[in-house]
């Protein structure tokens, strides 16, 4: 796999100001999150998701983790559910094969605003990260 | 078969490295998070090595998370790119504490043998590599589609195969893991591993924290 089917590690840290459905399910929320991109990323010419996953921290530092491999097995979560956070802290590494990691970020990007305007919540994207951009 | 290496005066504690391959997201830091928890409950010495695809890692801080002490590389790959951070990071933690166990997990995308062909110039002291390789029963098809190269060197380079996610995958899924690990991987051992059967995962753990890499 070379080339345009190479692999762009993207990665961004995400700070979310939740309302109350996201507070009541962080883990669905950041789940959902995982789904859109995945889908977003299909969409727009990926030829294969190699892994996305994300690390969240709470406000009072309780932390859970989601990855997603493929659509059919859906995301998977591990971890503390907090139920009051304040503010959520998403570390996000989308690895998918054959997308600029320009495209990437503009899917990440879509996805939030879509999950942001669904969930009336606000999402914000702290740092970027595409450091490693040789193609792997 | 697990590879024996020697060092200058050949003194120290033999460490056994575990070196954990297999494509994104096949299990890996699951594995690694089980035998880590399970190695520290039985006061074994253990440092944790993990390489990431990428900047800025998460599997590192899910080890973390667990308990665990881990060391990341997440400047490149250590199958082509960082292989002298690897050695560096084994020297750096033997001088420090002289750990009985070293568990290395690949990045998804690393090729075994580039690995193991660094580990030839870690000579602090005398260590056994085992390179144990994850199989995603439910992608392996797409992902022999797509690379094929890199996923057929992962499975024919390890010393043991491990299919994991066997509660999810179809029975076609599974026949056809079974089947590229036989054909890639001719008499070396295969187990079958899910996060659904604890007791799986459980006897696999067991095995290799008691030092026991070798099947019975």
């Amino acid at each position: 796999v070379s080339g345009a089917h190479g692999i762009e590690p993207f990665a961004a840290r995400l700070r979310a100001e939740p309302v109350r459905e996201v507070l009541d399910a962080p883990q669905a929320t950041v789940a959902v999150l995982l789904e859109e991109i995945a889908r977003g990323a299909l969409a727009a010419g990926a030829v294969l998701l190699g892994h996305l996953k994300c690390h969240v921290v709470d406000d009072s530092g309780r932390h859970f983790h989601a990855n997603l491999t493929d659509l059919r097995s859906g995301p998977r979560v591990a971890g503390d559910s907090p139920t009051d956070a304040r503010w959520l802290q998403v570390d996000l590494v989308v690895l998918v094969y054959g997308l600029r990691h320009e495209h990437v970020a503009q899917v990440v990007d879509e996805s939030l605003a879509a999950l942001g305007q669904r969930t009336g919540s606000c999402w914000t994207v702290e740092v970027r990260s595409n450091h490693h951009l040789a193609t792997l | 078969m697990a590879r024996s290496f020697a060092c200058a005066d050949n003194k120290g504690t033999r460490v056994q490295i575990y070196l954990i391959c297999g494509f994104l997201g096949s299990g890996k830091t699951t594995l690694v998070l089980e035998l880590g928890k399970r190695l520290a409950e039985l006061g074994r010495p253990t440092c944790i090595i993990v390489n990431e695809v990428g900047e800025i890692g998460i599997d590192g801080k899910v080890l973390a998370d667990g308990g665990l002490e881990v060391y990341e590389l997440t400047a490149g790959c250590v199958c082509c790119q960082i292989g002298v951070d690897l050695v560096r990071t084994l020297e750096q933690v033997s001088s420090r504490y002289a750990p009985a166990v070293a568990i290395v997990e690949a990045s998804g995308i690393a090729a075994p043998a580039g690995i193991i062909e660094t580990l030839v110039y870690f000579r602090a002291v005398p260590f056994t590599t085992r390179c144990i390789t994850l199989v995603d029963p439910i992608r392996l098809e797409m992902l022999l589609a797509v690379m094929e190269p890199l996923i057929e060197s992962q499975i024919a380079d390890a010393d043991e195969i491990i299919i994991t996610k066997v509660d999810a995958a179809t029975a076609g899924e599974l026949s056809l893991a079974r089947a590229t690990a036989a054909r890639l991987a001719p008499a070396r051992p295969v187990s079958e591993i899910s996060v659904a059967d604890p007791g799986t995962y459980a006897s696999l753990i067991e095995r290799l924290a008691a030092g026991k890499p070798e099947f019975a």
